[in-house]
């Protein structure tokens, strides 16, 4: 049947070639930018801080009466140096405009502004308050917040919006592994192409599976709910990639997940620069879009059924500024069967290790 | 033109495309937009929308024209007719909800009908008038050639389904012959 359908040709419609070389036109004209996504990106990062920004309790009386409460103290010079570091950075923290994107580098280069500001602030302040501090603030500050004890509990009421990047760990072994079965794949599959037509009526077909990495992107919030306690909660959107190699192609599919996590951490150290906390917890991810790819023409396809997980992590995070920091989250997660058709990463390997690398802006009490 | 007797190979034809020639990109669809209708109506059985497909999928084809990798002679037609095709189950998914037709009907081994005797217009005016759900898992198999594994997974149903749709579609689709066959007569 096959055979005899392969060279029939239809009528074709009138004018539909018109059509088709106006769609062309068309479509040339409206060719989307790639830096509207940017754009998208950086109006929701601008939104987030913009909120952030406009929740942020201003206590400005507190900056001045704190530092004379330490003077008072001991460590006049230590105390003096950090906690006025405290307070003047909510300027330069909350322009937006400093946290457009997730880009490290662009990340790095706008700490070292704030640094700047930071310190250009700082020295405002020494010099209006007229403090018995003699030395002016210098960058050195870092080595001094290492000495101080660690923060009381009351400094822990923050609340932390968060903007992180997750990804599975020994991404670059499985690569390779799954590169050297394609290889070898490949040279199986050379006869074919050569000759010996006996392979190609094969009807066993093999089908081999490669699935990528998990990338996840999200956005959290965290609340501390007891002494040394947090609850974080939050949007995260995952994006899956797999290739299916048969003799006859190669499948691409990609499917994106929105998710909503909520875990608990318990926070092991509670420094002035340096945290470390345990988390475990669930989440709960909805597959919101379901595409293949073959032969260049991609196409919906069934979409995955609701996939929860369960997590454990261990973290360490580091403030740059007291209001912000960055923070390397090494955890295990557990996706149970769904039941679904769907082969992805999560039914390859349902237990799996990941990082996750992120910023948190910790909005102070 | 006189020296244009003998046909434009595909490469030759894809060579004129990417630089840019005038009528080069119509060349394309004039030598396969018959078989691009025929493909549309096997799958979907409205002519609008077979229309609407094949202006999709040429649209498609001329812009990604340029990614495509030329394996020989026939490669074109067949990158051309897989996408046409794709478009099609796309549309499919998009406006016909899929359903899997389940006559619990035992299936009888029925005399297979001479195919000889039916024109391949005939044919593909049947084909595309089978429930939808025997038509995708039809057309994917016999025409597609996917394994009954890689319909039930673009399908999202378990290869057992997509066996059982298609064993029972090839029947349905031969007693729609046989009736064609001897009203014909």
């Amino acid at each position: 049947m096959r055979d005899k359908m392969a060279d029939y040709e239809a009528a074709v419609p009138e004018g539909l070639w018109r059509d088709i070389e106006q769609s062309l036109s068309q479509q040339k004209a409206v060719a989307k930018p790639l830096w509207h996504r940017w754009a998208s990106v950086a109006a929701i990062a601008v939104l987030v801080l913009g909120a952030g920004w406009w929740l942020w309790p201003k206590n400005e009386e507190n900056a001045v009466t704190q530092p004379i409460e330490k003077t008072t103290r001991q460590h006049t010079l230590i105390a003096a140096a950090p906690d006025n570091s405290t307070e003047p950075v909510f300027a330069p923290v909350s322009k937006p405009v400093s946290q457009k994107s997730i880009q490290t580098d662009m990340i790095e280069e706008k700490m070292e502004e704030k640094i700047q500001e930071t310190e250009e602030n700082q020295q405002e302040q020494t010099v209006r308050q007229e403090q018995a501090v003699t030395h002016p603030v210098t960058s050195t500050h870092q080595q001094q917040e290492k000495t101080l004890p660690p923060t009381p509990p009351a400094k822990n009421k923050t609340v932390s919006l968060g903007l992180y990047i997750n990804s599975g760990l020994l991404a670059q072994n499985q690569t390779n592994s799954a590169a050297d079965k394609f290889l070898s794949y490949d040279e199986a599959a050379e006869p074919i192409i050569t000759g010996t037509p006996s392979y190609n009526n094969n009807h066993i077909e093999e089908q081999k599976e490669h699935h990528h990495q998990p990338v996840s992107w999200g956005l959290t919030l965290s609340y501390p709910i007891l002494p040394h306690w947090k609850l974080a909660t939050g949007l995260v959107y995952t994006r899956l990639h797999s290739e299916f190699v048969t003799n006859k192609s190669t499948t691409d599919q990609r499917l994106h997940y929105l998710g909503i996590p909520v875990s608990l951490q318990y926070h092991l150290l509670d420094g002035r620069q340096w945290k470390a906390y345990v988390a475990a917890g669930v989440q709960i991810d909805w597959n919101i879009d379901a595409r293949q790819e073959r032969n260049h023409t991609d196409f919906p396809v069934e979409k995955d059924r609701i996939q929860w997980s369960v997590g454990g992590a261990v973290g360490v995070e580091y403030d740059i500024l007291p209001q912000l920091g960055i923070y390397a989250e090494p955890g295990l997660r557990y996706y149970p069967d769904n039941g679904s058709e769907i082969k992805n990463y999560f039914k390859d390997k349902p237990t799996s290790w990941n990082l996750q690398f992120g910023i948190r802006l910790n909005l102070g009490k | 033109m006189f020296y244009r007797c003998e046909m434009e190979t595909e490469l030759q034809l894809l060579n004129a495309i990417r630089s840019g020639e005038k009528g080069a990109q119509r060349r394309l669809y004039e030598r396969f937009a018959g078989q691009a209708i025929a493909i549309g109506m096997r799958y979907v059985p409205d002519p609008d929308q077979v229309r609407d497909v094949v202006h999709d999928s040429f649209v498609k084809i001329l812009t990604a024209v340029n990614q495509f990798h030329y394996r020989g002679e026939g490669s074109l037609k067949a990158w051309v007719n897989s996408i046409v095709a794709h478009q099609a189950i796309n549309f499919l998914r998009e406006h016909e909800r899929l359903q899997l037709t389940d006559l619990t009907a035992e299936i009888v081994e029925e005399e297979e009908p001479d195919i000889g005797r039916i024109s391949a217009e005939e044919l593909t005016r049947l084909i595309g008038q089978l429930p939808a759900g025997y038509r995708m898992v039809l057309n994917l198999y016999v025409f597609e050639q996917l394994s009954h594994k890689e319909i039930g997974h673009l399908l999202g149903i378990k290869p057992e389904s997509s066996a059982s749709q298609y064993s029972r579609a090839k029947q349905m689709l031969a007693r729609e012959i046989m009736n064609y066959l001897k009203n014909d007569k």
